[in-house]
């Protein structure tokens, strides 16, 4: 019951707020911007309003790309498990969405905070934001509704609907949850998107123009539907990864250790599948970005915001690192993964120097004394990788040396049956060389032509990437059809507690990169609620330093993550009280 | 629980060093854009160009792409392969039989570059896709600059400056002048907040800015200063008292190196007594 109300606070508190939005001023949908005026801001309690939206609605966040992605990947883990009829896909995408049920609260609650915060805090901007978005708003709340309903059948119907045509049923439950829950993302979107990119508006009023679908389908609408769709995917995997890491560590029993083994190499699995197009959402978003505004773009990738990508650099590398090594440790439940041993260094290595170029910055802050010894603004020769074209290429190269790390462990044990199996090989193997010099050779280019076409140069660089990694996957699995099973499979739970670590790693980085990749996406509005129509003329109106920042980013991961123990906690009470 | 505790502590010790790595990069924070209170009744032509260039590279962000580095957009402070400096090569465009726009001399077209930057588009600088016809630069008059008449014609100043001529481009009447002015909310939580809200930081090098090489030095610096007067202030006052006296009626003293009637007098009517106090205390050491 707690859980059914809360749920159902959200959409009663976004209908009070329309309320309140179209009682005021006349009510007129077609709203031009309120005049500023004293009391446009409020403070309670001497809080800083700024920090309390930015840390609830982060929180927000953080709740809703978990909930959105782990329904994902439930749904297709429940279609295997049906198209194979091995039931422990069943059960594991079950354990998944259970373990999702309680955020799905705090989603609708934090949700619900922020709303009155914004409100309370920014009457006028939530006035007409609230004017221009109503209609888009109710819907919302409609699919919310919907999203709940699909929910909760979806998961108290499990067992009721494990069979026959019901079991169909409930799959298309699952899609509905699916369908919902995107959709709110997509529309919860178009108001962030319009933030930073206003369409359907008087560019000098920010009268709406009475359109509704163009100030929906701005001009960052779209890269930001895509990049936060994989991104939650990526994330729910991570999220999911470390639960199963840490009830690995607790588990008392053999067969526990070997479910939450299997449990965390799927969510493993499942984020790298996310991880891997990641980077290309985020370069269309950031060219859209350009498009719209070369300022904006500046500022995002070369004014106050630059460094923001070096920091981004090491928490990516970390995930990269971190996903890497488990897939490489992995290998030993396999017997025969040991051949792979010195292939692995090798890679480690090429990692390690990816994230090394990466993370060099193009340049740094020096007194005049060390610039003179330095003989410039940058290195003879570290500055060289502190730009675009070193670091497109470092990234490609990473991906590609994560896709073959996968690659191993999908053949590890296995032998290939097909006649042409050496061919594949060779053909494979020289994917991947000539990918890696085209991705490179295209990165030396980039030294020799001017910044625009330089800019232009990271498309090859990523459809050679993509070009290889779909080649491969074809070939390879061509090969693998009907695999000889030379040697036993994996012996789940064969993992060293090290390994564990791993999926913290890669969930706590993954938290702190939205959290970071969020101020940086609100902070490139600069002094605007509504970049170019709405100025913020509060005390806030300044971009806070990234150390400051990344404070308030770590007190945000540090809450999320005590908030997802107690969930974790309050799921495994609920577990012993059943058994 | 012990497993519970060395989870916890592996993972708040990667916040702790994601947080660390942040803290010890460079910092910057941008200041936000105020409302220029300046009058330009008076004000001599270096100090006005000395203002266009804290707006050339402040709150026009011109820098950010007319410079060596990205090149984005021409280089116009110096000679290069673009072409001389801008304020010739200004002069030499409208004379050009391609240039259809509408200025009819050097400082017109410059003028015209900021407010309409596609009336000519520089070859190899247009939008993409746009053949050229198009500039990728956005209205300085419109949206993220939203730049005054007062502060274009500032940028004209600069530039002339910079070319080493005679600055030519003067303040526009008052009147003229579109920029917002912040809303009073009436709450001034810090010190902070307090130099936002009056520009201060747009002229002078404040204790908070101290380090920020994009901060303007129109103005002499704010820092240090119970160290600058530790034998005491000019006109045999307190430092407490100097300060007092150099917000409510700055022409009183002005210091060496710096020009008269750039700051503007009429603080006394504009600013809180308990914000006078706070800088006061601030800048004088005592709080």
């Amino acid at each position: 019951m707690f859980r059914i109300k809360t749920s159902g606070l959200y959409p009663t508190l976004l209908c009070v707020a329309l309320l309140i939005a179209f009682t005021t001023e006349g009510g007129a949908l077609a709203s031009s911007l309120p005049e500023t005026h004293e009391g446009a801001y409020r403070s309670i309690w001497g809080i800083n309003s700024r920090i309390a939206v930015w840390m609830i609605a982060q929180t927000h966040l953080f709740f809703a790309a978990f909930v959105l992605g782990v329904p994902i990947f439930s749904f297709c883990i429940e279609l295997v498990g049906i198209i194979t009829k091995d039931k422990r896909y069943d059960a594991m995408a079950r354990e998944f969405i259970r373990i999702s049920m309680t955020a799905f609260s705090f989603t609708a609650t934090f949700g619900g905070i922020l709303l009155i915060l914004l409100v309370t805090l920014y009457p006028d901007f939530t006035s007409y934001s609230l004017k221009i978005f109503g209609p888009v708003m109710i819907v919302y709340a409609f699919l919310f509704i919907v999203e709940s309903f699909a929910l909760y059948i979806y998961h108290y119907g499990w067992s009721a609907m494990s069979d026959g045509y019901l079991k169909w049923l409930h799959l298309f439950t699952g899609l509905l949850l699916n369908l919902t829950g995107t959709s709110i993302m997509v529309l919860a979107n178009s108001w962030a998107s319009f933030m930073m990119a206003p369409s359907g508006v008087d560019p000098e009023t920010g009268e709406f123009m009475g359109n509704l679908w163009a100030v929906i389908n701005g001009p960052l609408w779209n890269p930001l539907n895509l990049h936060r769709f994989v991104a939650n995917i990526a994330y729910g995997g991570a999220i999911v990864g470390a639960y199963a890491g840490f009830k690995f560590l607790t588990a008392k029993t053999r067969e526990g250790k070997a479910h939450y083994d299997w449990m965390g190499h799927t969510a493993n699995l499942i984020a790298v599948i996310g991880l891997l197009p990641l980077p290309f959402a985020g370069y269309w978003l950031a060219k859209e970005i350009y498009a719209y505004s070369q300022q904006m773009g500046v500022t995002l990738m070369g004014g106050i915001f630059a460094w923001v990508f070096i920091i981004q650099a090491v928490l990516i590398g970390a995930i990269f690192l971190g996903v890497n090594y488990y897939i490489w440790v992995g290998l030993g439940r396999v017997s025969g993964g040991e051949k792979y041993r010195t292939a692995i260094k090798f890679m480690a290595l090429l990692l390690v120097a990816c994230f090394l170029v990466w993370f060099t910055p193009h340049t740094i802050v020096m007194t005049g004394a060390e610039q003179k010894t330095l003989g410039g603004a940058h290195h003879p020769i570290l500055g060289y990788f502190g730009v675009m074209s070193a670091k497109n290429s470092a990234v490609n190269i990473m991906i590609l040396t994560t896709f073959l790390s996968l690659l191993l462990y999908q053949r590890v044990g296995k032998r290939a049956t097909a006649s042409w199996a050496l061919q594949g090989n060779a053909v494979i193997t020289a994917l991947f060389v000539a990918g890696a010099i085209n991705v490179i050779a295209l990165g030396v280019y980039g030294y020799l032509v001017p910044a625009n076409v330089r800019i232009g140069l990271s498309v090859p660089q990523v459809a050679t990437t993509l070009l290889v990694i779909v080649m491969v996957s074809v070939i390879n699995y061509g090969m693998y059809k009907n695999p000889d099973k030379g040697r036993a499979g994996p012996e789940w739970g064969k993992m060293p507690v090290r390994s564990q670590y791993a999926l913290f790693l890669i969930a706590i980085s993954f938290t702190w990169l939205m959290g970071l990749m969020g101020y940086v996406r609100s902070g490139i509005r600069q002094q605007w609620h509504i970049y170019t129509i709405m100025k913020d003329n509060s005390a806030d109106s300044f971009t806070p330093t990234l150390g400051y920042a990344a404070k308030i980013v770590s007190l945000n991961t540090l809450l999320f993550m005590a908030m997802i123990v107690f969930i974790f906690w309050l799921d495994n009470m609920g577990k012993k009280r059943a058994s | 629980m012990k497993t519970l505790a060395q989870v916890m502590l592996f993972n708040i010790s990667i916040i702790f060093a994601f947080t660390w790595f942040s803290g010890s990069i460079p910092q910057i924070r941008s200041a936000p854009q105020n409302f220029r209170p300046i009058s330009g009744k008076g004000i001599s032509p270096e100090s006005y160009a000395a203002i266009g260039g804290s707006i050339y590279n402040g709150k026009g962000t011109c820098n950010l792409c007319h410079d060596r580095v990205g090149h984005r957009a021409p280089i116009l402070l110096s000679s290069s392969e673009d072409g001389p400096h801008i304020v010739l090569r200004a002069v030499d465009r409208v004379a050009e039989s391609g240039y259809k726009g509408s200025a009819k001399n050097g400082v017109e077209y410059l003028r015209e570059s900021m407010t309409d930057p596609s009336a000519y588009v520089v070859k190899g600088f247009g939008k993409v896709g746009s053949d050229e016809a198009k500039s990728p630069m956005p209205s300085v008059v419109y949206g993220p600059m939203n730049l005054s008449p007062f502060e274009i014609e500032a940028i004209i100043a600069f530039l002339q400056n910079s070319a080493g001529m005679t600055v030519t481009a003067k303040p526009p009447e008052r009147k003229d002048e579109t920029a917002v002015k912040p809303v009073d909310t009436g709450v001034v939580a810090d010190i902070d907040s307090i130099f936002r809200k009056y520009g201060c930081t747009l002229c002078h090098t404040d204790p908070v800015t101290e380090g920020n090489e994009d901060v303007a030095d129109t103005g002499p610096s704010l820092t240090a200063l119970p160290e600058k007067y530790i034998n005491g202030a000019p006109g045999g006052l307190s430092l407490q008292e100097y300060i007092r006296q150099s917000v409510i009626a700055p022409e009183t003293y002005i210091v060496k190196g710096y020009e008269k009637g750039v700051m503007p007098d009429d603080f006394a009517d504009r600013m809180r007594v308990s914000e006078l106090e706070m800088i006061v205390n601030k800048l004088g050491g005592t709080q």
